[in-house]
Parts: structure tokens; C-alpha cells; sequence
């Protein structure tokens, strides 16, 4: 985790590098660095937090906490220079950075959250009306009360206000109604539809805006405001696929019906496809862009899939059909080994393996190539149709995804005193640099105080 | 960054710019009474930071009745603790003169002291000569009498004689004597082989030509063979002169002295030139070997900053060498530059760390690690966190940030 480029002695070639002492020491080897994750002790954890977000970080605080006087002063700090002081866990890019909060789907919904139950339940909500999240920042259950008085959440609303991958802000938590007011009112301030709930008053709406009481109410909302058509609405799909979405549609169907079954909807969407199946508007095909073919022999499918994998970008959305027959499975066996092997192949190279949708066009139960299938993180979909239309939304995500990611740069991140979150974020191959930290004087706050102003 | 850390980061540029362009070179031997103004008729100078005849630890109080039977002011040690309790004599440190004494050793007014100066800014620093022919525990060894007899032979004789080699072949500059020892296995605060190899061939081809007569001549090149006691001045000379050239540096928190005094550990920060911040280390800090002023070594990236220069001490030490070379790369994290000529093989010809910020010490809580005399002793040895903190709040008061460290930041 730690750069290479750290002094490292030639006499004893295996010698750990020296791990970075100080946040300034990390961003040296990391000068990409866009968070910091922060759990010092609350006596001495505001010195690191102005220290970060003097570097320019966005922090994001685990463990005690900020004391309610530290938590006013470092928001307002951070607020004015506009960056992002979250308490609890954060969804930024798909990457729920503290590992508190699940994984999502990724769509166009923004999230502001009090707290993690808050943020849990809404990103739940929202899945359930088919829309997936941008980003989710959980501000801190005070946030939206003296002293602190909202720094947090509208520092929150006006970077989300700035995202591009953000098209509908969903803000939760309890405020007063000067509060709420003024929440929803920088919520307006953005240009992008919003839905604010603070779990008191009356239920309201106007021009691209709603106030509501409950989450509950959130998909209705989200319908009024038209917010359900975008993101993800495959119904768990993005899910089983991957976070990384963009890319080229490869299908190689069981008969030429299906590939026009898959095609008629993909010119629709706009996308040059290529075919051997003849139909108005399909280009010749190649290994390229889009491709969706049609094989009838078994063996011969799975080669041309391996083949249409191997050409063109690396991040392939495979759609595929498998029919369940009454002698059982038997035919779909090279496709399913074709795809252990791509998988696997990419897995072992540290790749994203391409998104699989398979349509199993027949009823019945589940066979064993279903579970090998939904084990290689393929998702299983009933018919040719659905499984085009996930892969079409990945698609739509991905020209989305070629915007600048949350901020303008890669999600790179430096943790303090949370090793917790090094470990996890490691494991979701989120470029880590952890800092080897040891409170300043034993954890005298004056002294550090003293440090911080010196530093 | 804040405004004001911006600042001392630059003040520290500036003290560490000093420190890398010092050129201290040997110049001369002279007797302490006249190289030290003002220096007093009786008068006993210690390493370390000042302190009082009661504060002393037995190894000074020994040190400073050998000195007393030395100037003939006592004729036995019974005596001349004596005197020295009914306060006969008067104690200083030769630190405040700019020089290091070795621990176990005190300077009186007619023992002969090293003449460094720096070649780029003209500052006159000393390093008195210890007469015990060993380092360590094993001085201990060594009888009163013996020592006695060789302090006399330094004075009347290798004093003299040497003085007269290095003004005869001219200036002998030890930055560079310094680089050739730590590529040959020295880290120069314990171990001086390749030093000491180095300059005795230059000294006695010089000896010879200086046309010293053939008895005192023979006697000089024994001495010169037997002991590392010259060798140990000069190089603690060497990092005491550079370490001195950053001192006044305003608003640099660059450690330019780290010394004990019996119970007593100070440092002296470049923004408060030659105040020293002291801390007490209580009585158990006897039962170690006194330090003295061989800590003047780290604060130059020498003693055990550049312990991977020698693997001999590595080898002795209760730590596996992984162990040291970690906590020897960790003080990249405290220091603010790596020495472009002092360099390490062993560590892929990497500089040695010099210039200790205090605001780094503290905060990261890496203490600098020292060097110790005793092979047997727990490793690392390090300066003391209190002392970084107590100098810390002495150049915050300078600076008149107390009161802002009191509120939030």
C-alpha cells in the first residue's frame, strides 16, 4: 500500500519502506490524494482534520468524533474552502469508503444523510424504486443543529450540486424548520431536482422540488419529479455486474430472432451496433464496438465470445442466452467454461471482469450452471429482452462515467488512525496510503494545538 | 499549511542550508585558557548543558576532581571533591564556549583543547581531548594515576607537538575525513577504526616532518596508535561546529544541541540561539552511561543516525538489524535533509538525516535515537519526548503563540 519510492536500505533488500508519520508525509507519496480518512481521538482529532483540509482533502471521520465545538469550527472551515467534512461513512463512487454503509447501484441520485441508518435506508429506498446513487455523504447526526448549524449539509448539497454524475438530491435527517427551510433552499439553489426530509411538518412541493416527512415517500417523489428514469433500473442488475460499467455490448444469441430481439432496442438507444444478422442500420461486423451476433452451435458460441472479448476495450457488458432444455444443460457447458475462464483470467490480473447478463428463456428450477453462473457474478435474467436492457443502462452509466469522477479526480484516499478502513478500502483495490500515526505529545491536545498551528 | 509553518519551514530551509555549507576544519592545539575568554582561574568546564556542583553524577564529580588534581589545586581526589564541596571551584560548560567535552572528562584551564573553525563562516569551536586511552565502560578501568599521567603528556607534549603538525601541513578539513570514515564502518560517536586509521597516517607523516625531537616523537605516534581520544574530539568537534552554524537562525526550529549533564538532558533550538531547554531525567538516568555531549552527533545525521555505516556496532546491539535500519530510515519523518556528502552504502549511498525539527519530533513522536557506550544496554536509546516538548513551548512563547494554543485550532 505503501509507494515504492520510499527510502528502502539496498543492504536489506526486503526491508519494509518507511511508512509515512504525518498526513504531509502521505501526501508526498500521494500527492493524487482526494479524501482523508481520519480516526484519531477526539482530544486531538480537530488538528489533523484543519490539517487536511488545508492540504485541500476532503475528510471523512471515523471513530470518536469531533467535539460539538471542534465539529462547528472545522465545518465552517471546511465549508469555506469548499470541501467536505463527513462524519460516519461516504459512498464516493460506488466505494463506500468507511465499509458502514452497503454497496450500491450506481445511478444518478445524491445522497445527504444525518447519519449512516438514515443513509442505509434511503439508498435501500431508492433501489426498490429502481433508481441507483451517485454519491452518499453522511454529515453527522448534529450537523443540522447548534452550534453547528448545517455547515456540513450544505457544504454537501453544493458539491453534489457540482457533480455531474448527480442529476436528484435526496437530503435526510431532523432539522428545525429555520433549518429545513434553509436546506431546502440550497437544495433549489443547485438546479437539480431534490426531495429534503427532516421527518417534521407537512409534506410539500413545488418546481423540481419536494419536502417529505418519511424516506417512505421518497419514490413517489422521485416518479413526480421524474427522477426514476435515470440510473440503473434493471432491478439488481449493475449489482451482480460490477461498479465499473463502461464499455462495449458483446451478445452472442442462440438464433438470428434473438439477435434482433437484442438489437432492435440498442439501435433505439442510439448505438452503432455491428452484426452478421442482416437488419437495417447494423454495420458489418467487427471486434470493436458494439456487436451482437447470432450462433446456433454451443461450442462455437463460446468461442465467439471469447473471440468479440478479446478484441476492442478492455470492459465488456456480455449478453448471452441459454436456454434450459429437458435433457438438461449439457450445450451450455463450453459457454460457461468460456466465461469461468474470462473471468477468472481478468479477476487474476486484477481486472474488472466483464458484466455477464444471461437469459435463461426457459422456466424451471435452478440447475447447477444457474448457481456457477450467478457464482461468477453473472446475472441470470429471464429473457433476452431484460437482459438487453441492463446492459443498455450500463452503457448509459458508462457514457455518464466517462464524466470527471466526484471532485475531477480518482477516488485516492490517506487514512489516520484507521486501519479498519485501510484494510477495507485495500480489499476494493482504492489506492491507500496509511499514515503510521501516534498522537503529538502522548495526546496532549495542547501540544498538539501547539503542533498544528506550527505545522 | 498555516502562514506562521510556512515560515519556520523556511527558517529551517535556512538553518539546514547552514548546517550543509559548514566546512569545519582542524586548525590547532591550544590550552583552554586561551582559546575561551574570560575563562576563570577556577574554573572547571562539563559537557552537557550548565549545571550545579549538586546536580552532578558521581562519573562528573570524578571527572572534575581529576581535573582539580590536575591544575595542582588538590593533591589527592579526597581532596579535591573537598574543595569542590566547599565551593573552591567555579562550574561551567564548555558548550557555552561553543565546544564538547567528552562524558566522563572536565576541562580545566590548562588542558589543551582541539581549535576547530568553519571555514565558511570563521566560528572558532573546541573539543577537549579525552586522556583515556578507551571508550566505554572499559575507561572506567583505567587507574586515576594513569590518566592523571596522560593528561600531563597531552599538555606538555602531543599537545605542542600536534599543533605544530597541523600548522606545519596546514588545515585539515574533516567534512571530508568525515565521508571517507562512514564508506569505511564508522558511524563516529561509538566507533572511530577507519577514522582513526585515516588520520593517523596524515598525523604521523606530519609528527616526522615537524622535527619534534626522537623520544617525544615516539611517545606521540604511541599515543597517537593506543587511543581514540583525538579522533572522538574531532569528530564531535566537526558536528558540533555544524551544528553551531544554524544557531540564531530566527524562527527555525532546527535542533542545534542535544547534550546531558547528569540528570540533566537539554537541547538548544536555532530560533533561541543559545538558550537551552532542559528537562530532568530523574536518578535512574545515572545508572546509564552519561551521555556528555556525544550527542552532538545526531543532531549532525552522525552517532546513531548513521548506524548502517557500521555494521561492527549492528552486530552488538540488542535489536535485529532490520530493527535498526527502520527506525534509521523513520527519521526521514523528523529531520528536514539528507547530507549530500555524508552518505551510507549500506543504505544505497542515501545521505545521513541531518537537521532535527522539534515540531516534527513532537508531533510524530519519534524521538531522535542516541548512541550509548554500553553494548549492553536496551536499544534504541533516545532523547527524551519531554525535552522536544519543553523546547517546543519555549520557541511557542518566543513566538507568542501560547496563548493561541490554548483554543482551538
Amino acid at each position: 500500500m505503501i509507494p515504492s519510492d520510499r527510502p528502502r536500505s539496498s543492504w536489506l533488500p526486503d526491508a519494509s519502506p518507511a511508512a509515512p508519520r504525518t498526513l504531509d508525509e502521505a501526501l508526498e507519496l500521494a500527492p493524487e490524494a482526494t479524501f482523508a480518512v481520519l480516526g484519531p481521538p477526539r482530544d486531538v482529532l480537530a488538528i489533523e482534520v484543519r490539517r487536511a483540509v488545508e492540504r485541500g482533502l476532503d475528510v471523512l471521520v471515523v471513530g470518536e468524533g469531533l467535539a460539538p465545538s471542534d465539529e462547528r469550527d472545522e465545518k465552517a472551515f471546511a465549508r469555506a474552502r469548499g470541501r467536505l467534512l463527513l462524519l460516519g461513512d461516504a459512498v464516493i463512487d460506488g466505494v463506500p469508503l468507511a465499509g458502514s454503509l452497503p454497496d450500491v447501484r450506481r445511478g444518478g441520485l445524491g445522497v445527504v444523510a444525518s447519519d449512516l441508518g438514515a443513509a442505509a435506508e434511503a439508498i435501500a429506498v431508492a433501489e426498490r424504486a429502481g433508481v441507483g446513487v451517485s454519491q452518499v455523504l453522511v454529515v453527522g447526526p448534529g450537523d443540522l443543529a447548534e452550534p453547528v448549524e448545517g455547515a456540513g449539509t450544505f457544504a454537501a448539497i453544493a458539491r453534489l450540486g457540482g457533480d455531474p454524475d448527480t442529476r436528484a438530491l435526496f437530503v435526510v435527517g431532523p432539522a428545525e424548520p429555520r433549518l429545513a427551510r434553509a436546506v431546502q433552499h440550497a437544495c433549489v439553489e443547485t438546479s437539480k431536482p431534490s426531495v429534503t426530509c427532516t421527518f417534521r411538518g407537512e409534506p410539500r412541493r413545488g418546481l423540481g422540488w419536494e419536502v417529505v416527512v418519511t424516506i417512505a415517500e421518497l419514490p413517489r417523489s422521485l416518479a413526480r419529479l421524474d427522477v426514476g428514469g435515470w440510473g440503473v433500473e434493471d432491478g439488481g442488475g449493475a449489482r451482480a455486474a460490477s461498479p465499473t460499467t463502461h464499455g462495449r455490448i458483446v451478445g452472442v444469441l442462440s438464433s438470428p430472432s434473438l439477435a434482433l430481439e437484442a438489437i432492435a432496442p440498442s439501435l433505439a438507444a442510439g448505438l452503432d451496433v455491428a452484426s452478421d444478422v442482416p437488419c437495417p442500420g447494423v454495420l458489418p461486423e467487427d471486434v470493436g464496438g458494439h456487436t451482437l451476433v447470432a450462433e446456433l452451435d454451443p461450442a462455437r458460441r463460446a468461442l465467439r465470445v471469447r473471440a468479440l472479448l478479446q478484441g476492442g476495450g478492455p470492459v465488456a457488458i456480455v449478453v448471452l442466452d441459454l436456454a434450459r432444455t429437458a435433457s438438461g444443460d449439457g450445450e451450455a457447458a463450453p459457454l460457461v467454461a468460456t466465461l469461468r475462464e474470462v473471468v477468472e483470467e481478468a479477476r487474476s490480473r486484477g481486472r474488472t471482469p466483464p458484466a455477464v447478463f444471461v437469459a435463461r428463456a426457459a422456466g424451471g428450477p435452478l440447475g447447477t450452471f444457474d448457481r456457477e453462473l450467478l457464482d461468477l457474478g453473472c446475472r441470470v435474467v429471464p429473457t433476452v429482452g431484460e437482459a438487453t436492457r441492463c446492459a443498455l443502462s450500463l452503457v448509459a452509466q458508462g457514457e455518464a462515467g466517462a464524466r470527471p469522477p466526484f471532485g475531477g479526480r480518482p477516488l485516492s484516499v490517506l487514512t489516520v488512525a484507521a486501519e479498519r478502513v485501510t484494510r477495507h478500502l485495500a480489499a476494493r483495490s482504492v489506492p491507500v496510503v496509511p499514515v503510521d500515526w501516534t498522537a503529538p505529545a502522548g495526546g496532549d491536545a495542547r501540544i498538539a494545538r501547539l503542533v498544528g498551528l506550527l505545522r | 499549511m498555516s502562514e506562521l509553518g510556512e515560515r519556520v519551514d523556511a527558517a529551517n530551509r535556512e538553518a539546514t542550508r547552514r548546517m550543509l555549507a559548514a566546512r569545519p576544519a582542524w586548525v590547532g592545539v591550544v590550552r583552554a585558557r586561551h582559546a575561551i575568554r574570560g575563562f576563570g582561574e577556577r574554573e572547571i568546564l562539563l559537557g552537557g548543558p550548565p549545571t550545579t556542583w549538586a546536580e552532578t553524577s558521581p562519573a562528573q564529580r570524578g571527572a572534575v576532581a581529576e581535573a582539580i588534581e590536575f591544575e595542582g589545586w588538590a593533591r589527592s581526589t579526597s581532596e579535591a571533591l573537598a574543595l569542590a564541596d566547599a565551593g573552591g571551584i567555579v562550574l561551567g560548560a564548555l558548550h557555552e564556549e561553543e565546544g564538547v567535552v567528552p562524558s566522563g572528562f572536565a576541562v580545566s584551564p590548562s588542558t589543551p583543547v582541539l581549535s576547530l573553525e568553519d571555514r565558511t563562516t570563521a566560528r572558532r569551536t573546541w573539543a577537549a581531548i579525552d586522556a583515556a586511552v578507551a571508550v566505554g565502560p572499559a575507561r572506567s578501568l583505567e587507574t586515576v594515576a594513569a590518566r592523571l599521567e596522560r593528561r600531563v603528556f597531552i599538555r606538555d607534549v602531543l599537545g605542542p607537538a600536534l599543533d605544530r603538525a597541523v600548522d606545519a601541513g596546514g588545515a585539515i578539513d574533516l567534512v571530508s575525513l568525515v565521508a571517507r570514515a562512514l564508506h569505511a564502518g564508522d558511524e563516529l560517536a561509538v566507533r572511530f577504526e577507519a577514522l582513526h586509521g585515516l588520520l593517523t597516517g596524515e598525523l604521523s607523516r606530519r609528527l616526522v616532518r615537524a622535527g619534534l625531537p626522537r623520544s617525544e616523537l615516539g611517545l606521540a605516534l604511541d599515543h597517537l596508535a593506543e587511543g581514540f581520544g583525538l579522533v572522538a574530539a574531532l569528530a564531535s568537534g566537526a558536528a558540533r561546529s555544524i551544528a553551531a552554524s544554524a544557531s540564531g537562525v530566527p524562527l527555525s526550529t532546527v535542533v542545534t544541541a542535544m547534550a546531558q549533564s547528569g540528570r540533566r538532558f537539554g537541547v538548544r533550538v536555532a530560533a533561541l540561539g543559545p538558550r537551552w531547554c532542559t528537562v530532568d531525567l530523574g536518578p535512574e538516568a545515572l545508572l546509564l552511561d552519561d551521555l556528555g555531549d556525544r550527542p552532538a552527533a545526531e543532531c549532525v545525521g552522525l552517532g546513531a543516525f548513521a548506524l548502517p555505516a557500521a555494521p561492527a556496532i549492528l552486530a552488538s546491539l540488542h535489536a535485529s538489524r532490520e530493527e535498526v535500519v527502520q527506525r534509521v530510515l523513520a527519521l526521514r519523518s523528523i529531520t528536514t535533509a539528507s547530507h549530500p556528502v555524508w552518505t551510507v552504502p549500506l543504505l544505497g549511498f542515501d545521505g545521513v538525516r541531518v537537521g532535527i525539527d522539534v515540531r516534527r519530533v513532537v508531533e510524530t513522536g519519534l524521538d531522535p535515537i542516541l548512541s550509548s557506550l554500553d553494548p549492553a544496554a536496551a536499544w534504541p536509546r533516545t532523547a527524551p519526548s519531554s525535552v522536544f516538548v519543553a523546547a517546543l513551548e519555549a520557541f511557542a512563547a518566543d513566538a507568542g503563540l501560547l496563548e493561541g494554543a490554548e483554543r482551538s485550532p
